[in-house]
């Protein structure tokens, strides 16, 4: 930025500072500025023009210091724009581009693009139809996703959100899609863990955190999303898949709320101003499938995070979320007090567009295990009246519990898809009856999968000759021995289905 | 002479932002004081703080009849209309390097009331570091007719000329 001297002279425009509340400044005067015009206080300060009204300009300041009244004020000519390039990859900055990290520096891009755009209409738009994988078992298989998808994760604090949100980063930053990490009034403890993660798992050079702090000006914070999905774009029109997480948008409307009552806006729903909807949709429309101007695709998939009070997921920004999204992943705060990791309800989370995505295996076993779960969730609810449990309900329940400590998963723990299916399968096929004896055998899998390249052109062969779960059944029966033997477990006879 | 007449013919006596705001305040007080029960101020004395041509026309407007209770809220919405106007009146805003006299004010102020409007008061700013002339804010633009502007400009293509004769 220049001084305020260069855009005085420039513009040839001054206001004068008539009112400040907290972070919102009227002004009198610039009577050629527009809404979402970057303005500068003669202290130096920057803001942002809101609204204009006959005799005053409604400005947003990005400061934590109040502008005094008097105070000249000056156009910069120029919208709301941040530096957007990949030397900005492995940094942390705040939505205007610049390091959190005092003594960091970072080269400065040469492009710039407006932080606050509407969203490309629907000719620019394809059909989601590349599959997702997050790496997290549990919704690689029940609740799949799309490229371009954008999924909500709503669940109440501490159920084990941000470790599915680290997983899913870890596993498409290894597939070389870059990820955006928006971290909205977020602790700088939190952010400075998450940048640790991002180092420590050597994927920081895919990733970009974008982040306010709590302490942030109002202003700020409501910015960090769309700075987010600005960057989005231009990593996706210069030819990248990029997955944005904007944790959490319940915080975002909670600053949006201050700002907009500080404003004088009239109060809506729970105090919300009237426009909430629209100022989370126009955020979430700029994600999907693209269509670029060189023919190619590619998408920006959106995970946006929203904390719900007390498993209470019909609140106005929760369900607002829910419709303007392609479904939600619920994470239950009981499931997470019985134990389960990750605790994801697979019964309260929905996929819109992530089925169609899926392979025809995927999507026979999908149904399957859906189908299964349904009826082992039904004989549960009976099990509770201590009616004594017939031999298929046993084996039901038996079948059930070894299927949820498969889908149970580390925080750092990440899952390939095709080897998820086989080992799936070999569940299915009763290959384990104990529990603790299938939870080292996976241990062992995963490891043997990683080294052995035999391992992984085997199962990736049998995932490709199948086209149903009955196919991939047979064809382990087939191969039960090979398999075993490839993956370094012991080879047990008795396998039936 | 009605009293939109009158009130103008005040305002076109106001010339500074200054007076605008001296004269508000006497009119504030000069209602604030003839609302308190047996008070002894001496209403003409508050307007002789006003240049001599304001203060003559509001002691005309305001004090030809002594102030009665009968005729205390007439004043009192005639105060108020006038503070209004005051108010409302258009300011431009000039700095100079150096601090003018009276004369040189009255000039300004005629040539302005006269050009522009009558109603269009000065507010007048003193910055040495802008060496001669003037800036001028009105309505929100700015104006820099400043020597130092002018001699940064010209420095400035010097400077570019020396680089061009450097390389």
């Amino acid at each position: 930025m220049k001084t305020f001297q260069y855009y005085l002279q420039t513009t040839e425009e001054v206001g004068f500072v008539e009112e400040c509340n907290h972070s919102i400044v009227y002004a009198s005067g610039l009577p050629q500025t527009t809404i979402q015009e970057i303005v500068m206080f003669e202290s130096g300060e920057l803001g942002v023009v809101l609204s204009l009204n006959k005799n005053q300009v409604e400005i947003l300041l990005f400061s934590n210091y109040a502008v005094k009244s008097g105070t000249r004020v000056t156009r910069t000519g120029s919208k709301q724009e941040m530096p957007v390039g990949f030397e900005l990859l492995g940094h942390t900055i705040n939505p205007f581009g610049h390091p959190l990290d005092i003594g960091v520096t970072i080269e400065k891009p040469k492009t710039s693009r407006p932080i606050d755009i509407n969203p490309t209409g629907i000719n620019t738009r394809k059909h989601i139809s590349t599959p997702f994988e997050t790496g997290v078992t549990i919704v690689d298989l029940l609740v799949p996703l799309g490229k371009g998808q954008r999924q909500l994760v709503v669940g109440d604090r501490k159920t084990g959100k941000t470790s599915f949100l680290y997983q899913t980063i870890l596993k498409q930053a290894n597939l070389g899609t870059i990820c955006i990490y928006a971290g909205i009034g977020r602790k700088k403890t939190d952010i400075k863990k998450i940048e640790n993660f991002f180092r420590s798992a050597n994927i920081a050079d895919n990733t970009v955190i974008i982040a306010s702090g709590s302490e942030d000006p109002a202003g700020v914070t409501y910015l960090t999303p769309y700075a987010a999905m600005t960057l989005a774009e231009y990593f996706r029109d210069e030819g990248h898949d990029v997955l944005v997480v904007l944790d959490d948008l319940f915080t975002h409307a909670k600053f949006y709320r201050e700002i907009m009552l500080i404003g004088r806006r009239f109060p809506g729903r729970n105090a919300y101003p009237a426009d909430i909807f629209y100022t989370h949709a126009r955020l979430l429309e700029r994600a999907g499938n693209f269509l670029l101007q060189n023919g190619s695709e590619h998408a920006i998939t959106c995970l946006p995070v929203v904390e719900s009070v007390e498993g209470d997921i019909a609140g106005f920004i929760q369900t607002n979320l829910m419709s303007m999204t392609d479904g939600h992943i619920y994470f239950d705060v009981d499931m997470f007090t019985k134990g389960r990791r990750p605790a994801i309800n697979p019964f309260l989370s929905v996929t819109r567009v992530g089925r169609q995505t899926q392979s025809p295996l995927r999507l026979s076993l999908n149904r399957e295990l859906i189908s299964f779960l349904t009826l082992h969730q039904r004989l549960e609810s009976f099990s509770h009246f201590s009616a004594e449990a017939g031999a298929d309900v046993k084996r039901t329940i038996e079948v059930a519990d070894r299927i949820f400590a498969y889908f149970t998963q580390g925080a750092s723990d990440v899952k390939n898809l095709d080897l998820q299916l086989v080992i799936f399968g070999l569940l299915w096929m009763d290959h384990w009856k104990d529990i603790s004896a299938m939870e080292q055998d996976i241990t062992q899998i995963n490891r043997t999968y990683q080294k052995s390249v035999e391992a992984q052109a085997l199962i990736k062969e049998l995932v490709n000759s199948s086209k149903t779960l009955n196919e991939l059944l047979l064809e382990l029966r087939k191969r039960q021995e090979t398999l075993l033997n490839v993956l370094g477990l012991q080879v047990v006879s008795s396998a039936n289905i | 002479m009605n009293e939109d007449a009158q009130y103008d013919q005040i305002i076109a006596k106001i010339r500074l932002k200054s007076e605008v705001t001296l004269t508000l305040v006497c009119l504030d007080e000069f209602v604030s004081n003839f609302f308190i029960p047996n008070n002894n101020v001496n209403l003409p004395q508050l307007f002789n703080k006003l240049p001599n041509e304001v203060s003559k026309l509001l002691i005309e407007m305001f004090l030809k009849d002594p102030v009665t209770p009968e005729n205390k809220l007439l004043y009192k919405s005639k105060a108020e209309a006038l503070a209004e106007k005051l108010r409302n009146c258009n300011v431009v805003q000039m700095t100079l390097a150096f601090q003018p006299d009276e004369t040189a004010i009255s000039v300004f102020s005629d040539w302005i009331k006269k050009n522009v409007s009558v109603d269009t008061i000065i507010d007048l700013q003193f910055d040495q570091s802008i060496v001669g002339g003037v800036q001028i804010v009105a309505g929100g633009l700015y104006k820099d007719y400043s020597v130092r502007k002018n001699l940064a400009g010209r420095f400035q293509i010097q400077r570019e000329e020396i680089m061009a004769m450097l390389k």
